[in-house]
């Protein structure tokens, strides 16, 4: 096994394993009829309404789009102004370490208090799971490296805005794209959640809608679709970032992380 | 200082060139990990003339580098003053520029080397700095690699590159902490050629803080010695080779040997050489290289 089968076919093969365990236990009906659906029924609703599911991924995938680049900017701006500004750093040290702790699905109930069932709320859901991995990496690399590299900056008589815009930020790209990555993934998790409960719209709504219909199959679909756009969009992003910032995987160094606390 | 090339330059020769760069006085503590305040320097003074190159010598730990940080204006000294001409030497002002040890985190990895260099630059328009930073990268003979990242580059290379970019203003004073200490035997000798060439060409005073005695003789008209810490002049020598000097004559030049235990009779604190006293014990003045014939011609290749 280990010689025949070439080191890059194996996930496929592995993959193909596991399509066959779901549909022998779909078969034997070991999961009961109506909760497994069998390889082929789902197929075969993938293949006859492809618009219905591409129409609920293209809905989820723009909420998420627009709330994580709100987020991205925001966490961003913020994470910069506030490591650069001591004070404003001390002062927000418990608050930021006991928000980024709280899950935002765990605010579901509380914004659908504030603003009811709307899309404001879903946005906002969606913003505040993506905002912190960006916001904590952002102001971790931006407190390491406006401290490191301040002595050369003043060597080369760097003006402020220089500073930041030459130096700092390019120092501190690798871990905010870390951080967003993480973002990436919390943030598609959210956008679906918030659609569940919503009810409507997007993946989420189009799973609610065929649990309710008895549609088990469709079910499948929908969320077989999120998994593989979820994984599409990782390796999009992982690839960018290689390209962008081929400097910080130069050979010889190691990958940069995610900043694992905030300090 | 008898046969310098000619001054063509980048900076062009200007009033500064002539200022003498004034140290007096100068007492500097830093405060500790553990809060209490440590004195470094104490009571520092010596002067560097228009166009000299002065090596400052001392042991490991002896505050040579708060010395050199001080003296560019990083570090405000406690007492006493640094003064260029009649201007009083604060936060790092434009004429001056510094050689870090260590190249490879003086020069940044997201910017191409060119970008490196012209990161040096302010006050002109983009494409100016661009043709000023690639004239500094060619003189120092990587003309061919402004469109490089650093880390593409070897030691060496990167060194040229910070050499560079701290030329490549109109600099009246270079300053450099152990310019050399991180690069092979090999390139190092090649480095300070490159350095003593530029020097010659383009006029600037130089600091050259080194642990290494061999080279504060090969390159320095004056090396002044410090105690360990607190750090004070222990004495100076006036190294009286003849220029250009060449790796293999120079060092092979009895003076050279003589000069270096000199230097190094006031760095370990063995005393001063007592007026025509007996010798001490010289270093090996022979180099590293073998005295090939052939080998004299490459002296001076940067």
């Amino acid at each position: 096994m280990t010689r025949r089968v070439p080191r890059r076919a194996r996930p496929w093969v592995g993959a193909l394993v596991a399509i066959g365990i779901w549909e022998l236990v779909a078969v034997t009906n070991a999961a009961g009829p109506q909760f497994l659906a069998s390889v082929p029924a789902v197929a075969r609703v993938a293949g006859d309404s492809p618009g219905e599911l591409l129409r609920a991924l293209g809905g989820t995938l723009q909420v998420w789009a627009i709330a994580l680049a709100i987020s991205f900017v925001g966490a961003v701006v913020l994470g910069i102004v506030v490591a650069s500004l001591p004070l404003l750093d001390q002062l927000g040290e418990w608050v930021v370490r006991s928000s980024r702790s709280v899950p935002a699905l765990a605010l579901i109930p509380v914004t659908i208090l504030l603003f009811g069932l709307t899309t404001t709320m879903e946005a906002i859901l969606v913003v505040a799971a993506a905002f912190w991995p960006i916001f904590v990496n952002t102001a971790y690399a931006v407190r390491r490296y406006r401290v490191e590299h301040r002595e050369k900056a003043r060597a080369l008589q760097l003006r402020r805005w220089s500073f930041y815009r030459r130096i700092v930020v390019p120092a501190s790209a690798p871990m905010i794209a870390s951080g967003t990555r993480a973002a990436i993934g919390l943030s598609m998790a959210a956008t679906i959640a918030v659609e569940l409960v919503v009810g409507y719209g997007g993946l989420g709504g189009l799973v609610l809608t065929a649990e309710q219909a008895g549609n088990t199959p469709l079910i499948y679909a929908g969320v077989l679709l999120g998994g593989l756009a979820g994984w599409l969009v990782n390796r999009l992003f992982v690839a960018g970032q290689q390209r962008l910032l081929a400097w910080a995987y130069r050979p010889g160094v190691a990958t940069p992380l995610r900043a694992r606390a905030a300090r | 200082m008898a046969s310098r090339w000619g001054r063509e330059g980048i900076a062009a020769p200007g009033v500064r060139h002539e200022r003498r760069l004034v140290v007096r006085g100068v007492r500097k503590g830093l405060r500790t990990a553990s809060g209490e305040v440590r004195e470094i320097l104490a009571d520092v003074s010596f002067e560097v003339a228009p166009g000299e190159l002065v090596a400052v010598v001392g042991p490991s730990g002896a505050g040579k580098t708060t010395l050199l940080r001080t003296i560019s204006g990083l570090l405000a000294p406690d007492e006493g003053e640094v003064r260029y001409g009649g201007e009083a030497v604060d936060d790092v002002p434009a004429w001056l520029s510094i050689v870090f040890q260590d190249y490879s985190k003086s020069l940044f990895p997201w910017m191409r080397n060119l970008d490196n260099v012209a990161l040096a630059l302010s006050g002109m328009g983009r494409h100016e700095r661009e043709q000023r930073a690639a004239g500094a990268l060619e003189r120092v003979g990587l003309g061919a690699f402004a469109r490089s990242y650093p880390w593409e580059l070897s030691g060496g290379m990167q060194q040229r590159v910070a050499l560079a970019r701290a030329l490549c203003g109109e600099v009246s004073v270079l300053v450099m902490d152990e310019p050399f200490a991180s690069v092979d035997a090999l390139t190092r000798t090649q480095l300070e050629d490159e350095v003593l060439r530029l020097w010659g060409e383009m006029g600037f005073s130089a600091i050259l803080v080194t642990h290494d005695v061999g080279e504060a003789v090969y390159m320095a008209d004056r090396v002044i010695a410090l105690s360990s810490r607190p750090a004070r002049i222990v004495g100076e020598v006036a190294i009286d080779l003849p220029r250009p000097r060449d790796h293999l004559a120079t060092r092979q030049d009895p003076r050279f040997g003589q000069l270096y235990g000199e230097v190094l009779a006031l760095v370990e604190g063995v005393g001063r050489p007592a007026a025509g006293g007996a010798p001490l014990p010289g270093p090996p003045a022979a180099p590293a290289v073998p005295p090939a014939r052939h080998r004299q011609e490459e002296g001076d290749l940067p």
